[in-house]
């Protein structure tokens, strides 16, 4: 970055120092934003405002109106009410090109780079140094300048690789790249940590540090919160599409924001009961896929959460896939309830009692536009109605029972999957699979982009499938969900098992020590 | 996660739960309002629009397109396309014409065979869609071409015509009429029926919707995605051959190249009606209301003889603005 | 046009055949709408295949045909002939079908043929304009082109064997106008309006009726086929119930409109049709159909063959032929009958 914002206050680096540049002059405020959706208003009069050099967090349950907020900013919205000034100037933001213009770039948590184009073309999509009267991109000045820049960001990649190629937290920094090409002076981070490691996320904020000492204003909007302590200077809790608080890090804690966030106290993030393991429910012996699962087993047993930790790419939902007979395995042994089992479809890992609650909820568990009641009756359909018949009327009957027992939250049986927020739409895949009456349930990444209140939720209803006598094998990239809830940890490095931990008695520096030790696998450098 | 998205639609939610009765009606109102809005200003036009002479041609000539678009629903809402429909129609309506005409057969037997063929059609496109898992619009592109070429071949490119003079009860499918009504209107009525109860009360029709909606995650779901699948084209290819004895009774004839460009109709009518190409989303009532659309927009740009320029313009533009006016309802809803 | 300036060099075959047949298309073209048949030829006679041949060969010429619609009824009677033909000539006709719609194709044809050095190409070309690169390519290679039913836009050509579309369309146009007594409405199902031969049947039938300030011409395009003359025809049969007559620019339109007249009790219709199909016929010995403007695919590839083989014998020959149609009607139509069947 050539920029040089000589005349903003120099924030310090990190956020436990207390010279905030609280007296620093607004490069961007909000004022009286109202955004009204048919129905419901997803924000109510909110003010908020960003100073040069830091790091504001946004917090607030699903719903609060954060990403609103977020899509205002970046000119997807138009705000019904309410002024943004920047620079202390009003401007309307018509367009997200214009909101770019404007020095405002948005990582979006959908991430919007081309696939197959390489990095350096992405990073100055739309903006490619020219040379000559033709206007001929100048190739080699984009790739140097990319290099530049990406070093600039502490991360060593050559920037002919294809953006395909990449993972998630890779293409994020491209993303921020791209942005800082763009002269942003305030760049949004939405969600920037849910699909990365924690390591990964660390490096993030490195980056995240880095810029806010040059100047940058940056709003980071995170469901962990201690993604906010670790890097913000300042939060502002939204809750039901209203302000509710705006402190400096400092002087708050999570255990605040939590309360600021559901409005009253969480006394328990996870409620785990203790429950008496009973015979073994499933037993994998030998389990190899070529290259990607080598030589695992393990067993779990009725009433027993078994938590399968370990960075993304170990092979922990490979596991999951390869067990259920999605992906074909090329040796070992599946045992349920002592009798052996030969799975190679989701279909008869289902007459197994198997059941697999997705990582990727709206890709893998959910038909979306289908109601709820279809996406409950999806997988047992006999449960319903005749050999060929499944009526209306009778899907709705069933699913009704269990949005009533797990407290799902939608206005009736009808309505389709995809209006629902993430913790029901978790819910409807959970009933999904009361239904077939499964036993040995695989929960990936249960609670990733559920709100905090519905979190404990996913997890009462565990202790409930525990107390019934299942088993549950829960894979999950958030420590302390892992630590709190399992009776025994796995952890998975390079498609292997590599520790067994107690789960009452690991801790998070043991876990991501087996997980992460000698990994070469980060091509990123700090 | 996308909040902001997720704020909208429980906008839309709150306003649902107040209005319990939205539902699959709301869903074809854009076509129906459409289909009253061009019925109105034809009438205004030319008052014949609505005497009931001309309101049963119009449901005569919606027949095809309305018995091939119900099967075409069940494609679509799968995310696949039949593109051989206009081809299975020949290549049915041909085999009757052949074993009635050239080789004698009775009526009974030959209506049978004609529907047998246009549901073998369909299984074999259904087949090579799930077992050679070629991608519908391709393996239908090419079984178009196959399917008219086997029509072409049977019949050495000749039509059969004038049926009824060596099988006088063939005009009992397209021709005669019943208490008033065209038999076509009936038959077509009756696939429609059927459809809308498979649709609305079956597995089948349950999997159809969330083989659309999300093939793998029904597939995670333990449906055997193939068998469905391979059920939805040949029930496109009964629909095929249904369609095939109605309209060769109509004709009184039997073409190899009859019903060129069908399925491109029905097509038109299944998306006029509100049903999303990419699959999971739409309904059957939508469908017929859309090959009632096109109709009215041929019957009525006839009767007030406009070229057949304009009219190709006029069809083309409906068909846009028709799903126009769906995508801005929806946008809002 | 370039078929204009042909003209001048026009042998009417029609013109030549049959005093005995009234109602000779190329005797509508010369304004003396012909008297009633007498007597009743033999098909042999109707056909008049001898006009130019048969001819003995100089030597066994090898001859192409491009075929452009191998499935097609009208296409298949004119490759027999041209077969029968070059049998009896002594020459070598190899049939060269096209399989796909495709005019580029046809090109792909040609430019083969012309490397595989036939004496002649006779042309039955899918596509006017879009054949022209494949007739250029004969032209330079010197392999003389004889287009039949279908002329090429551009290239030479040797002899161009074709229905005059015009004058055949206005001979069916002149039986509607007398039939209905100079007034009333008659619907035209034309054909695709993107074709030269639907607006030759078009102009033609427009030249014979427009001079009737009585009668009015509803134009609508059936685009050949069978369904939408029937729908057509319903539609008109309800916005304009006076209607007297339809004229159906090829055969499959014309039954269209008998199916929808039939359906609606309407037996005082006064239905015309041209290609000279079997199934037309057919309908004109029901009494369905009034007449039909009958094409005769068998000259053109009987001629075809012949005027190449006269040309390669290095004869002078016509440029333009017209093959000529005949209006067929319930009184003629045995005769007629009994031709396409002995094809």
């Amino acid at each position: 970055m050539e920029r040089a914002d000589t005349d903003a206050a120099m924030p310090a680096p990190r956020p436990s120092d207390s010279s905030s540049p609280s007296d620093a002059q607004p490069v961007l405020e909000l004022r009286g934003i109202c955004k009204r959706f048919p129905g419901v208003v997803a924000l109510d009069h909110v003010g908020f405002d960003l100073r040069l050099g830091e790091v504001h967090v946004l917090v607030g349950e699903n719903g609060a109106g954060k990403s609103t907020l977020v899509k205002i900013l970046s000119g997807i919205y138009q705000p019904d009410e309410g002024e943004i000034l920047l620079d202390g100037q009003p401007v309307t933001l018509r367009t997200p090109h214009e909101a770019q213009r404007l020095g405002i770039s948005t990582v979006h948590q959908e991430l919007n780079l081309v696939p197959h184009l390489d990095i350096g073309r992405n990073i100055f999509l739309g903006r490619e140094p020219t040379r000559g009267p033709g206007g001929l991109v100048d190739y080699p000045t984009l790739y140097r300048l990319a290099e530049e820049q990406l070093r600039a960001l502490g991360i060593a990649i050559d920037p002919r690789r294809r953006v395909r190629t990449l993972g998630v937290a890779l293409q994020q920094m491209v993303e921020i790249a791209k942005a800082l090409v763009a002269d942003a002076r305030v760049l949004i981070l939405d969600e920037p940590t849910a699909a990365i490691t924690a390591e990964e996320a660390e490096q993030l904020f490195r980056i995240v540090d880095q810029l806010r000492a040059r100047g940058t204003a940056i709003i980071l909007i995170s469901h962990h919160l201690e993604d906010a302590t670790r890097a913000g200077d300042r939060v502002t809790v939204l809750r039901d599409g209203k302000w509710v608080a705006t402190m400096p890090m400092a002087e708050t804690s999570p255990r605040e924001m939590i309360r600021l966030m559901v409005g009253r106290e969480l006394t328990q993030q996870f409620p785990k009961e203790e429950t008496k393991p009973g015979e073994v429910a499933l037993r994998v012996e030998g389990l190899t896929r070529r290259g990607v699962l080598h030589d695992v087993t393990f067993e779990v047993r009725r009433g027993e959460l078994l938590g399968i930790a370990g960075l993304v790419g170990a092979g922990r939902s490979e596991l999951a896939r390869a067990i259920f007979g999605i992906d074909p395995i090329d040796a070992g042994t599946i045992t349920i309830h002592g009798k052996p089992a030969r799975i190679t479809s989701p279909r008869e890992a289902i007459r197994h009692g198997l059941a697999l609650l997705p990582e990727d909820r709206k890709q893998q568990g959910l038909v979306l536009p289908l109601s709820v009641a279809d996406n409950i009756v999806l997988a047992a359909p006999n449960r319903i109605g005749t050999k060929v018949g499944a009526p209306p009327a009778a899907r709705q009957s069933v699913a009704r029972r269990f949005i009533g027992a797990l407290r799902i939250r939608t206005p009736s049986a009808r309505q389709p999957v995809r209006l629902l927020s993430g913790g029901n739409q978790q819910k409807v895949v959970l009933a999904k699979w009361l239904l077939t009456e499964a036993d040995i349930f695989f929960f990936d990444e249960p609670t990733r982009g559920i709100d905090v209140g519905a979190k404990v939720e996913v997890y009462r209803l565990m202790n409930e499938l525990l107390e019934r006598g299942a088993a549950i094998v829960m894979i999950s990239s958030e420590l302390p969900e892992v630590l709190g809830m399992s009776d025994r940890i796995l952890v998975m490095r390079g498609g292997r098992i590599v520790a067994e931990l107690d789960g009452r008695t690991a801790t998070q520096e043991e876990i991501m020590a087996h997980a992460a030790a000698a990994d070469e696998s980060m091509e990123a450098i700090a | 996660m996308s909040g902001s998205a997720r704020i909208a639609t429980e906008g839309a939610a709150a306003r649902q739960a107040r209005l319990p009765a939205i539902g699959s009606f709301w869903q074809t109102a854009g076509p129906l309002a459409s289909l009253f809005v061009l019925g109105f200003a034809i009438w205004l036009v030319e008052p014949v629009f609505l005497s009931q002479t001309n309101l049963l041609n119009v449901a005569r000539q919606a027949s095809l397109t309305a018995i091939l678009g119900t099967g075409m629903t069940f494609v679509i809402l799968t995310g696949g396309v039949d593109l051989s429909v206009g081809s299975m129609v020949a290549l049915a309506s041909v085999s009757g014409g052949y074993l009635m005409i050239q080789q004698g057969w009775s009526m009974w037997p030959a209506v049978a065979v004609m529907v047998l063929v246009g549901g073998l059609c369909g299984l074999f496109n259904g087949l090579v869609i799930t077992l050679g898992r070629i991608p519908p619009f391709i393996a239908t592109l090419g079984t178009m071409q196959i399917f008219r070429g086997a029509a072409l071949q049977l019949t050495a490119g000749k039509p059969f015509f004038d049926i009824t003079k060596t099988h006088p009860q063939f005009d009992i499918w397209g021709t005669r009429e019943y208490a008033g009504i065209p038999a076509p209107v009936i038959i077509t009525l009756v696939v429609f029926t059927i459809g809308f109860l498979i649709l609305r009360y079956t597995r089948l029709g349950l999997y159809t919707y969330a083989i659309g909606g999300n093939e793998q995650a029904t597939r995670f779901s333990g449906v055997n995605i193939n068998r469905y699948k391979l059920g939805v084209y040949v029930l496109m290819g009964l629909a095929a051959g249904v369609a095939a004895v109605m309209w060769s009774s109509r004709l009184n004839s039997t073409q190899p190249t009859v019903a060129t460009g069908e399925e491109l109709n029905a097509i038109a009518a299944v998306v006029i009606g509100g049903t999303s190409l990419f699959g999971g989303e739409g309904t059957i009532v939508g469908t017929l209301i859309g090959a009632l659309l096109m109709a009215v927009i041929r019957n009525g740009l006839t009767l007030m003889h406009v070229s057949a320029f304009y009219q190709q313009i006029v069809i083309g533009a409906v068909v846009i603005l028709a799903v126009l006016i769906d995508r801005l309802q929806r946008r809002n809803a | 046009m370039r078929l204009h300036r042909r003209r001048f060099f026009v042998v009417t075959a029609g013109a030549a055949t049959l005093p005995v047949l009234g109602r000779l298309s190329a005797g509508a073209q010369e304004g003396t709408p012909a008297s009633s048949p007498t007597g009743s030829p033999t098909p042999e006679e109707l056909l008049d295949l001898d006009r130019f041949g048969p001819v003995q060969a100089s030597r066994a010429y090898r001859l192409a045909f491009m075929q452009p619609y191998p499935n097609n009824e009208f296409w298949q009677r004119l490759q027999r002939a041209a077969e029968n033909r070059a049998q009896a000539d002594g020459v070598t006709l190899e049939v060269i079908a096209l399989g796909s719609n495709e005019v580029a194709d046809q090109v792909s044809q040609m430019e083969a043929a012309v490397a595989q050095q036939y004496d002649g190409i006779i042309l039955g070309t899918i596509n006017a304009a879009g054949i022209v690169p494949g007739v250029q390519a004969a032209n330079e290679a010197n392999i003389p082109v004889l287009a039949v039913d279908t002329a090429p836009a551009g290239g030479e050509l040797i002899n161009l064997s074709q229905t005059d579309n015009v004058p055949a369309a206005a001979t069916g146009g002149e039986f509607i106008a007398e039939a209905i007594g100079f007034a009333g409405k008659v619907l035209n199902l034309q054909g695709d309006m993107g074709n030269q031969t639907a607006q030759a049947r078009n102009e033609g039938l427009h030249q014979a009726l427009d001079k009737y300030p009585d009668i009015q011409v509803i134009d609508q395009s059936a685009h050949w086929t069978q369904e939408e003359g029937l729908a057509i025809t319903e539609n008109v049969l309800t916005s304009d119930p006076d209607l007297k007559a339809v004229f159906g620019a090829n055969d499959p339109a014309a039954l269209g409109a008998v199916q929808a007249c039939k359906a609606a009790g309407r037996s005082d219709i006064v239905i015309v049709g041209f290609d000279g199909n079997p199934s037309a016929f057919e309908a004109i010995k029901a009494g369905d159909l009034a007449a039909d403007v009958a094409q005769f695919p068998e000259r053109m590839g009987t001629y075809g063959v012949d005027l190449m083989v006269r040309h390669l014998n290095g004869e002078e020959i016509p440029e333009f032929v017209d093959t000529g149609t005949a209006l067929v009607t319930a009184e003629n139509v045995d005769i007629f009958l009994a031709m396409v069947s002995g094809s």
